[in-house]
């Protein structure tokens, strides 16, 4: 330990102990420094070179300085939260391109369905012209067109209607309408009548096969039926003839 | 300093504005680096790049004049400086009896810098050779332009003992001017 008659400089290792803070603070060349005011006159020449030294500490930048704008730029351009308009941009011209693909492929397959399904109720009624109607009834099994089935080696005998205009199906037709790969001379059923399938029927029920022709000739007595060639359920007498 | 316009500025970076961003940028980086290259000399540019990062990342939530915008600024460097000095600590590098003498790293002489020309990189090598807390405030008041009570929150000290660190760091400045012989 030192005393008080020990001057300051015997404790360099321990320089504040000389240098108090108020008389720090008090020094009105290093507040003109700090305060960034012109220097007073009587300013020693090491302070007016201190102030030389913090004016180089604020100069303008240097080259080094200003080299990392590049990656902050994108860093700021790819901060999370912000939208991205370069993207954007892009996205909203690519879209007018590929959306509109889909659209004309559904729109093309749209009306070929629909025209499909016209053509296939135009066919299933009937309503088409007898050569479009033979074709539908080739193609999608739609029955053929009335008085003109005779030109189909499916239709069954043109002549064989009953008491009440009904009419022979054409045989090798199945209850769903679909043609029969084996024809037949015999006339059946029409598929959408029961008369047809068999069932018990009123006695104007025709096509049922009781002639080799077909003929609807209606009997008051019911007879199963003898032959396989009826394209109604097997199982069941026929009881509805024409 | 931007001045007046630093509240249209700040808006218009906080809204997306590249231009505004790279405005702020180029009015703070130098004295960043400045700061960095005192405080964490080995890794000054990777501390100024995740100081700068951070700052993009919270840019949309900061309210404030240029005054709280550069103490906040320089408080993320810090923090950053801190972290890395951590860090280091935790993982310390090689003997330096490895280096190769011709590889050895060269401090300038104090001296050598003061009787030079005085410029930018001189300067702050001048002020690394002070104790790191005179550098510290002589760097946050004179290059950061941060006012004492700010600097004082910054560094968690009260403004006397800022005021006093500056005031030693000035002096010890001379001293090193005097010791060099300098004469204008």
């Amino acid at each position: 330990m030192t005393g008080r008659d020990v001057p300051d400089d015997d404790m360099p290792n321990f320089p504040w102990l000389r240098r108090r803070d108020a008389s720090e603070t008090a020094d009105p060349s290093l507040a003109a420094v700090l305060a960034w005011a012109q220097f007073p006159e009587s300013s020693a020449p090491e302070m007016q070179r201190v102030g030389e030294i913090l004016a180089a500490l604020t100069a303008g930048p240097a080259d080094d300085e200003l080299a990392g704008e590049a990656a902050v730029l994108a860093a700021y351009r790819s901060r999370p939260g912000v939208p991205r308009p370069a993207p954007r941009t892009h996205r909203q011209t690519r879209r007018p391109l590929f959306p509109l693909l889909p659209a004309k492929a559904a729109a093309t397959a749209a009306a070929a369905v629909i025209s499909f399904g016209a053509f296939a109720t135009a066919a299933y009624a009937r309503a088409l012209p007898a050569p479009v109607q033979q074709l539908a009834h080739v193609i999608i099994g739609a029955p053929t067109a009335e008085g003109k089935s005779a030109t189909s080696p499916y239709s069954g005998n043109p002549g064989a209607t009953g008491p009440n205009g009904a009419t022979g199906q054409p045989a090798g037709t199945s209850p769903t309408g679909r043609a029969h790969p084996s024809p037949t001379p015999h006339a059946t059923g029409r598929p959408s009548t029961p008369q047809d399938s068999g069932q018990p029927t009123t006695p104007q029920g025709s096509g049922q096969p009781t002639t080799p022709q077909g003929s609807g000739t209606p009997t008051p007595t019911h007879k199963p039926h003898p032959t396989p060639h009826g394209t109604g359920k097997p199982t069941h007498p026929p009881h509805g003839n024409g | 300093m931007i001045g007046e316009g630093f509240a249209a500025v700040l808006a218009a970076a906080q809204q997306g504005s590249e231009a505004a961003f790279s405005r702020l940028w180029r009015d703070c980086n130098p004295a960043l680096m400045r700061y960095v290259r005192v405080v964490a000399p080995n890794v000054a540019e990777d501390v100024a790049a995740e100081t700068w990062l951070q700052v993009v990342r919270g840019l949309a939530g900061f309210r404030g004049d240029e005054q709280a915008w550069r103490a906040w600024l320089f408080t993320t460097a810090r923090r950053r400086a801190i972290d890395y000095g951590r860090h280091r600590a935790r993982r310390p590098a090689g003997a330096l009896d490895d280096v190769p003498p011709g590889l050895m790293p060269v401090t300038p002489d104090a001296a050598d810098l003061a009787i030079e020309r005085i410029g930018t990189r001189s300067a702050v090598a001048l002020l690394a050779g002070l104790p790191t807390t005179q550098a510290e405030v002589i760097l946050l008041r004179v290059v950061a332009g941060l006012d004492t009570e700010t600097v004082a929150q910054l560094v968690g000290r009260s403004p006397g003992a800022v005021r006093v660190a500056a005031h030693r760091g000035l002096r010890r400045l001379a001293e090193i001017v005097a010791e060099a012989g300098v004469t204008l």
